[in-house]
């Protein structure tokens, strides 16, 4: 096995790590923050990634589209988030939030299915590439890397250097107490529910950049974003940013040595991750 | 409002159960006699299936307040042992599908063993984790499975009277099941054991054991359910016996007919799987999806505005006798 070959393997890791990382963070901050495992989280995704589909045949600019997709997913969002506030949102993490988000996800996803059907759907734009003397490098990738990099420090900076951030951050530890000093709960909840759903419709945006949808894609993306946030603990969004890195990289190796049990693999390690430090995880950030 | 309270409701009484049992055999001994059309039949084994496999889950989930969101893996599990074994070694397909019911058990202890660490949504996570690793499984490993176009099973009779007959034994089997746990002490101990792990063990009951046991019958069972639709449909494919949403399928069958009550699943069954399979009947397997969106939403509505589900009206219109 030569040196190439290797970091060739480990920048496409790291370059996958880097987008996981956005999916994951902002499915991470909807755990930790707002006490919702979200099972539609991976269905919202796919349909936002169908949206992007469906609007590139307009052929619009970059942000108008980006934009459109926000805009269109609005009533879903509204409709999930409005279900979440009302039932799920600070009530104790039970079975009935199991329940609600996952018949929200089968819905959603049969939707697709009746809309665009069953097989995969792509942009169809080429991935660009280049070589670093013998290394290969994915140019799109790359880029949606730094996108997905930069999207996260500015929702770094706005939970640590705003007003509303630190409102957030303050009904995450202690609501009663933030509502002592005049924050309203409630509200603060919908609104960074609102703004994880507009970093995820960017998400969505980003991977249509090289991946290929269809209704069962959400799947995949949920079970990772999982896995990332149970290795990085949940609640705490500085360790599922480095997770997705650790989980990116061993995802690049696994799908080159051993192709086909690319899932298996890393499926078995979230089951031995939740077996080994099971619900102590479930603490603050 | 917690699960575990809603799931409380509806309990059943000996005289309406054996009442219901009767009316049970009944009705859907007297059916084939009168649905002429094999479309009928099949749509009333359907029917029976998902009510056995919704008593299964009902088990584990709604007795013993385990959440699994995985039974497909069980289901899965034993219909492809099945299919493998007599595709590969030629074996007799009753005794390939007992091996395949062994082998959910021997997974279902497996993840009977986890749940003596996991508890609440993380035994949900988990479960959900196994069934997509066996459905990846499946999907790559195309020299034994088929891959995606699934797995063909010859079964040597294909008589609609005779799965229709086979497919009734199956439903009573898990009500008897069912309704033998239900008054059993083993019963009590599972309910003790969703309502309060920590006063159950307390108390004295091991709950590691009742766990243990729960998944294994609970698995079991799904597993014969799996076997049985592998040499009823003929075919298996990994996006549907693993699927998740034949996982979600099973809960909502469940759910909409009332966890934790032994009526429920054959109401959630009637209610669910009849206007599923019309749906495919009429407009064909193209919108399959819409019946899928139907319910997602079922699901959405009934935990919002009824979660203890449909079971427990019945529980008011035959009045529980108290003993």
């Amino acid at each position: 096995m030569d040196f190439t070959l290797v970091v060739t393997i480990l920048i496409a890791g790291l370059l996958t790590g880097g987008m996981y990382s956005l999916i994951a963070v902002n499915f991470n901050f909807q755990v930790g923050a707002l006490r919702v495992v979200n099972f539609s989280y991976g269905a919202s995704l796919m349909l936002a990634m169908y949206l992007v589909f469906a609007l590139s045949v307009l052929k619009l600019p970059f942000l108008a589209t980006l934009g459109l997709v926000i805009l269109l997913l609005l009533p879903c969002y509204f409709l999930v988030g409005w279900l979440l506030r009302r039932y799920v949102v600070f009530t104790e993490l039970d079975d009935i939030q199991i329940l609600l988000t996952m018949g929200i996800a089968i819905f959603i996803e049969n939707l697709a299915q009746a809309i665009w059907g069953a097989f995969p759907r792509t942009l169809g734009a080429m991935e660009k590439g280049m070589f670093l003397g013998d290394i290969y490098i994915n140019v799109t990738r790359l880029e949606v890397f730094v996108v997905s990099l930069i999207l996260l420090a500015a929702g770094y900076l706005f939970l640590t250097r705003t007003w509303f951030g630190r409102c957030i951050r303050a009904v995450v530890q202690d609501k009663d107490m933030a509502a002592v000093v005049g924050v309203n709960a409630r509200r603060v909840a919908v609104v960074a529910f609102g703004i994880s759903y507009c970093f995820l419709a960017i998400g969505a945006f980003l991977l249509m950049m090289f991946y290929s949808v269809e209704p069962h894609t959400g799947g995949s993306f949920l079970t990772m974003a999982f896995l990332i946030c149970v290795l990085g603990g949940i609640g705490n969004l500085a360790g599922s940013f480095a997770a997705s890195f650790v989980i990116g990289v061993i995802s690049a190796f696994v799908s080159f040595f051993l192709p086909g049990y690319h899932d298996p693999i890393l499926f078995s390690a979230f089951i031995l991750i939740i077996l080994i430090r099971p619900s102590g995880l479930f603490g603050e950030a | 409002m917690s699960y575990s309270e809603v799931m409380t409701f509806g309990r059943q009484r000996a005289r309406s159960v054996q009442f219901f049992f009767l009316g049970v055999i009944i009705v859907f001994g007297l059916l084939p006699a009168l649905a002429a059309s094999s479309w009928y039949m099949h749509i009333m084994i359907m029917v029976m299936l998902y009510a056995t496999l919704s008593s299964a889950w009902n088990l584990l989930g709604g007795y013993c307040g385990q959440f699994s969101v995985g039974h497909a893996a069980f289901f899965g599990a034993s219909g492809y042992t099945m299919g493998i074994l007599m595709a590969q070694l030629n074996l007799n397909p009753f005794l390939a599908a007992l091996v395949g019911v062994a082998v959910s058990g021997a997974l279902a202890a497996l993840v009977g063993w986890s749940c003596l660490r996991l508890t609440g949504i993380f035994f949900s996570l988990a479960t959900f984790a196994l069934a997509e690793i066996l459905r990846k499984l499946a999907l790559f490993q195309e020299k034994i499975t088929g891959g995606p176009l699934g797995l063909t099973i010859a079964f040597p009779t294909q008589s609609k009277l005779s799965f229709y007959i086979f497919a009734l034994a199956l439903m009573i089997c898990s009500f008897v099941v069912v309704f033998i746990v239900e008054r059993s002490k083993f019963g009590y101990y599972c309910q003790a054991v969703r309502e309060n792990e920590d006063a159950a063990k307390a108390a004295g009951i091991s709950t590691n054991k009742v766990k243990v046991w729960a998944a294994l019958i609970s698995a079991a069972l799904t597993g014969i359910g799996g076997a049985f639709y592998a040499a009823y449909i003929g075919v298996i494919e990994p996006d549907v016996v693993f699927g998740f949403n034949l996982s979600i399928k099973i809960i909502i069958v469940t759910i909409i007919g009332g966890a934790g009550t032994l009526i429920g699943p054959l109401l959630g069954a009637i209610i669910v799987v009849v206007p599923d399979e019309f749906i495919r009947g009429w407009l064909g397997g193209a919108y399959a999806s819409w019946s899928g969106m139907i319910y997602g939403a079922m699901l959405v509505v009934i935990i919002l505005v009824r979660p203890n589900g449909l079971g427990a009206f019945l529980h008011f219109i035959i009045p529980a006798k108290r003993d």
